[in-house]
């Protein structure tokens, strides 16, 4: 683990701690994402990675029951402060979902909706061709802008909602098995296309395939769920680090025994 | 079923481990299944059936089978006294209620000859004591049945001589008399007796009196008819007994086991269902007869009730869905939703007549409220008391709202809103969760997720679910006429303050009146109508459905 | 960061962590107008009880001459009369049940049918074509359903009645049964039809929430299909199905027009369906399109009918929701 000061950080998360119902779901989590990387959350199903990526973005206080302790530094302010407004916390750390959800509207429409309701003033073609562009969803998209987003494919329909995400001009990109509705070949275009967006995005992902994040990812967290604890399903960090090493060199043994396929 | 009860031991042999045995009996066990079925079908068999029947029934009643003559309508009260000899022009007590804004045209004039009584039987079973003023008109005689209701006006009072004038009755029909010097009456003939107004067509029963001569007038000079004599008809409206006079015109159809052609062609017949129902406003003539007042009094509650439901409904269901969080409250309008849903729609009347027509009376000039706050008020045409805040007519308030349009509307929102907000709010479920975190999580704040995503989708559902529901409140009749809604309004509103009557309440009214004409045939059109605007509705909703569901 | 400029406020990344307050107004008064629209359901109950029982009440205190005891038990209901008006609600409740069972009959037993075809036999698509017709049937305007009543079935009726006059010789004779042109049975028979969208509806809901896993060791033990559908599902979803049954008939209590064209205008204490009967909602109609004066003692009188009307069908209602969500909380 190296730390280049804290502004190379884009989030710094201090013993966050998530609660559904008064049970707790994921306990003390300290993370640190780095600006401009992919770093990837990984661990069984069930571990809390989604509930982990989805308080970055304050997703969690859309569900009714859930609670948040504990902090989580955005540029050096906490984003669960009382006086920080959660929707321009969404506006900046854009969410793609595991299942593509676009809008039942255009292709445009789709992609200009984060704009519009954020009151963008500038010339909107231009922004939604740059987001389809930098989607890599232009060239087949570019004819029919006018058709109804669920009429793509599904691959198309993930790139469509990762450039209505992008249209928004987030800091960060939060993805959430992004993948794991689609078939290989899609898959494949989804994982170069991150290779592409982390030049202006630093991107956080959550998947349960291991390949995958060997494959796109700079950093590693493995997650899995606290065994001192077997009456509650507790998440928690085991190991967090460059994917390489994660990878080829676990320090714990249940990270050890999760790569190699032995457990999970 | 005695199969049932015979018993096959199993083919399985291991008998001597075996415990017992099973009445084995499949074919049994099957029958129970196979005679639901027979059943079901026949059943349904039966029901598409009697649904042919009756849906012809409708279809020949209304469209096919004409009209009959003329005839007279016998409903009512008795009144007092009346003096013969004197000249009076008579206005029919149902056209006067029809004509409340605009004089009727109606009225017949002439000179008191006499009075009659007749004995009627109700829907209850009572007798009923009518009471007519026979008249003698330029029409010859005619029997004019008087109740509580009916406006006399007597010439020697002093208000009546233009009066009387106003009143032409059309005398067409004088010229197309058949005439015949002699006739036997034949039992069971086709005969018209009378002049146009408060003639009566029909079946010559029996007759009284030596066989007479009859003359007929016709319109270049009367012949004369001079021997009296009663004449009972089989008429529309029941059995009736006419008395013969000089001066009464007889028309007969030409053979008596012949058609009706020549009687129809005098007066002029028409099917129930033609363009008149529609263009024609209530008569007491079924020939006559419309709904127009009706069809545009529900297009119009119907439209302030869309114009109410509509926000309140969407706004309730959107709350409930999107804003309530679990707890006592919102269990409690759950509850209560589910509950008003199920409430007889007669009580909403009585709530609409109670709060709309009546209660809103606290505003009265008199009333402290009003004198406390000094607010301008004037006093309006038919006891109600009218607010003009900013002088400008057409945003004038009466208060209360009377057996106004708006009190129809008023109530009718209050009976569909329970209907509207649950189907609007599974228009909103029906929108994926993962919609909402996609607009949350491009930063759009609640009223924006709900205002530009939620709602935009679940629009075509929530315009399914409410146009069902006015399909319903189109339908409606006992609330209004709780309410206080009119049957016989023979003018078209002019604002929401009027007064109004609705397709269904005619109906009701044809069904209640005597006489087939009425109670069958123009029911039936009516009927047409109504089913044929709600059949569409449905339609459109179905269309709606099917055109803008999404295959998430 | 992206090359596109937007108002981001320009001040750096920190700029946009501002507070909320604008907007929140917005937000705050679009919530409070939604709540005060699904609370607006309360106050249409409120209204309800407070006018049907505030004039109920009036017409208690207003005339001595009807006690509550009178109305509860008194078997003559002659309020239109002049001289010695009588109020006893009795008559009325014996038309009201008597065609609210009658119709039972016809309702429960097709519309339970109906749903064990729909939801155990019928294929998806057939399901989906007769659902909706089902609720066009229900949709009809009930006056429709009493012309029906009054213009067809009748008839057929009095058919049917003449011969069986004839065929037992009872023509003429002293036993020979009358049917009245206005008659309970009729109506009940269209009041019936009426409501068998609504037992075959409900009941079909709760027997397809009846967990497959059920159907299939129902199967799996050797049961035919009617076995499994009449002695696994219906008991499954019994609750369900009372709930529709109590709600249906609820419903016939309410109904108004059909009864009021069909059944006649004549309250009496009577068990034979072919003679005329009033309703509680008959009887309302009957002194409402009579253009009874505010202040009355008509106009009171329908109120007093129209509260115990409500009381009726509401307890009615409150028992088959309860029973309705007891039921979904077994499956869900
Ligand atoms: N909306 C919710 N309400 C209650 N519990 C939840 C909710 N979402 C997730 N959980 C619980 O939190 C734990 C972590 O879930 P999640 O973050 O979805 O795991 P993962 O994404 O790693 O599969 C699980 O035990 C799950 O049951
Ligand atoms: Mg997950």
């Amino acid at each position: 683990m190296t730390t280049n000061g804290s502004t190379d950080y884009v989030f710094e998360t201090d013993g966050l701690s998530v609660y559904y119902d008064g049970k707790l779901a994921v306990d003390n989590i300290n993370l640190q994402v780095k600006r401009n990387h992919i770093t990837a959350l990984i661990g069984p199903s069930g571990c809390g990675k989604s509930t982990v990526l989805r308080s970055f973005n304050r997703m969690n206080d859309l569900i009714p029951g859930a609670s948040v302790e504990g902090k989580i530094i955005y540029d050096g302010r906490n984003i669960y402060d009382d006086s920080t407004d959660p929707v321009e916390v969404r506006r900046r750390i854009g969410m793609v979902f595991q299942k593509p959800n676009p809008f039942p509207k255009t292709i445009y429409e789709n992609v200009a909706f984060g704009p519009r309701i954020n009151g963008y003033q500038g010339n909107m073609d231009e922004l939604v061709e740059r987001c389809l562009r930098q989607a890599a969803l232009w060239d087949e998209v570019k004819d029919k802008l006018k058709e109804n987003g669920l009429a793509l494919s599904g691959g198309q329909q993930q790139r469509l909602c990762i450039a209505r995400a992008l249209a928004t001009q987030p800091d960060v990109l939060l993805m959430d098995e992004p993948a794991s509705a689609l078939d290989p070949i899609a898959t494949l275009r989804i994982e170069e296309l991150m290779h592409e967006l982390k030049e202006d995005y630093t991107i956080v992902i959550v998947t349960h395939n291991m390949q995958q994040a060997a494959r796109v990812s700079d950093y590693t967290t493995f997650m899995s769920i606290d065994r001192s604890n077997p009456d509650a399903r507790i998440g928690h960090v085991v190991e967090f680090g460059p994917t390489e090493q994660i990878f080829t060199n676990p320090q714990k043994k249940e990270t050890e025994d999760y790569v190699s396929g032995r457990f999970g | 079923m005695s199969t049932v009860e015979t018993t096959t031991p199993t083919t399985q042999a291991p008998a001597a481990e075996a415990v017992g045995t099973y009445k084995e009996n499949r074919s049994a066990r099957e029958n129970a299944g196979r005679i639901f079925f027979v059943i079901l079908i026949l059943a349904t068999v039966f029901g598409l059936v009697m649904l042919a029947l009756l849906i012809t029934d409708v279809v020949v009643k209304g469209i096919f089978n004409d009209l009959p003559g003329d005839y007279m309508l016998v409903t009512g009260d008795i009144s007092g006294d009346t003096i013969t000899a004197n000249e009076v022009a008579v206005i029919d007590p149902l056209e006067r209620i029809a004509g409340s804004r605009t004089q009727t045209d109606r009225g017949i004039a002439g000179e008191i000859v006499g009075t009659e009584t007749r004995t009627e039987e109700t829907r209850g079973g009572d007798t009923l004591n009518l009471e007519f003023l026979v008249l003698d008109t330029e029409h010859g005689e005619v029997l004019i049945q008087i109740d509580e209701d009916t406006v006399i006006l007597d010439e020697d009072e002093g208000e009546t001589p233009a009066t009387l004038e106003s009143f032409p009755v059309d005398g067409s029909a004088h010229v197309m008399v058949i005439g015949i010097e002699r006739q036997d009456f034949i039992i069971g003939q086709e005969i018209l007796v009378g002049p146009p107004e408060g003639s009566i067509a029909g079946e010559i029963r029996s007759f009284e009196g030596p066989t007479i001569s009859v003359q007929i007038a016709s319109d270049d000079g009367t012949e004369e008819l001079s021997v009296q004599q009663n004449i009972t008809l089989e008429t529309s409206m029941g059995r009736r007994t006419v008395v013969l006079e000089e001066g009464t015109l007889m028309f007969f159809a030409a053979d008596p086991d012949g058609d009706q052609t020549q009687l129809e062609e005098l007066f002029g017949t028409r099917p129930p269902l033609t363009g008149t129902v529609i263009t024609d406003f209530p008569s007491r003539r079924p020939r006559e007869a419309g709904m127009l007042s009706g069809i545009v009094g529900s297009v119009i509650v119907i439209g302030l009730t869309a114009l109410f439901s509509f926000p309140l409904g969407v706004g309730a269901a959107i709350y409930l869905e999107e804003y309530a969080n679990r707890g006592w409250l919102t269990n409690l309008i759950n509850i209560n939703i589910n509950n008003l849903a199920g409430v007889p729609s007669i009580v909403y009347g009585m709530l609409g007549l109670t709060v709309f027509v009546r209660f809103f009376g606290a505003f009265r000039p008199s009333s402290p409220l009003v004198q406390a706050f000094n607010i301008p008020v004037e006093e309006g045409a038919v006891g109600g008391w009218i607010f003009n805040l900013f002088g400008i007519p057409w945003l004038e308030i009466h208060l209360p709202f009377g057996r106004s349009l708006l009190a129809g509307g008023a109530t009718m929102t209050l009976l569909i809103l329970p209907i509207v907000i649950i189907a609007s709010r599974e228009a909103i479920r029906a929108v994926p969760p993962s919609i909402r975190e996609a607009a949350f999580g491009l930063g759009a704040t609640k009223w924006q997720v709900i205002s530009r995503t939620i709602f935009p989708i679940a629009f075509p559902g929530i315009m399914t679910g409410m146009i069902l529901a006015l399909s319903r409140a189109i339908g409606e009749t006992a609330p209004l006429i709780i309410m206080g809604a009119f049957t016989f309004i023979a003018f078209l509103p002019s604002s929401i303050w009027d007064q109004f009557t609705v397709m269904p309440i005619q109906i009701y009214n044809w069904v209640q009146l005597p006489g087939d004409a009425f109670r069958v045939q123009l029911a039936a059109a009516g009927i047409i109508i109504l089913l044929a605007i709600m059949l569409s509705m449905n339609a459109i909703a179905i269309f709606l459905r099917n055109r803008f569901e999404i295959k998430w | 960061m992206a090359d596109v400029p937007i108002d981001s406020g320009g001040g750096g990344p920190l700029a946009f962590l501002r507070t909320q307050a604008a907007r929140n107004v917005y937000e705050r008064v679009m919530h409070a107008l939604l709540f005060i629209a699904s609370a607006f359901s309360i106050l249409v109950t409120l209204g309800i009880i407070a006018s049907l029982f505030g004039e109920a009440i009036t017409f208690f205190t207003a005339n001595p001459e009807v006690t509550l005891r009178e109305y509860l038990t008194g078997t003559e209901w002659a309020p239109l009369l002049q001289s010695n008006p009588q109020f006893g609600i009795l008559p009325l409740i014996n038309g009201t049940i008597m065609i609210a069972v009658l119709s039972s009959l016809v309702a429960l037993p097709v519309g339970l049918a109906t749903a064990i075809f729909l939801s155990e036999y019928a294929p998806g698509r057939l399901r989906r074509a007769v659902k909706p017709l089902l609720e066009i049937l229900s949709g009809i305007p009930t006056v429709v359903y009493g012309y029906f009543a009054l213009v067809f079935i009748t008839p057929q009726l009095e058919r049917i009645i003449a011969a069986i006059n004839t065929a037992f010789g009872l023509t003429d004779g002293p036993g020979e049964i009358e049917i009245n042109l206005f008659n309970a049975l009729s109506a009940s028979i269209v009041v019936g039809v009426l409501i068998i969208p609504l037992v075959a509806s409900i009941s079909e809901d709760a027997m397809r929430s009846v967990p497959r896993s059920l159907r299939e060791g129902s199967f799996a033990l050797g049961a035919t299909q009617f076995e499994t559908a009449t002695r696994v599902v219906v008991p499954a979803a019994l609750s369900g199905i009372l709930a529709s049954f109590v709600i249906a008939i609820s419903r016939a209590i309410g109904e108004t027009m059909a009864v009021t064209v069909a059944a006649g205008a004549t309250p009496k204490m009577t068990l034979n369906p072919l003679e005329s009967v009033q309703t509680m909602t008959a009887f309302i109609v009957q002194v409402s399109f009579g253009d009874a004066a505010a202040g009355s003692i008509n106009s009171q009188s329908i109120y007093a009918v129209g509260a115990t009307l409500f009381l009726m069908t509401f307890t009615m209602n409150l028992i088959g929701d309860f029973i309705l969500r007891r039921f979904r909380e077994e499956y869900e």
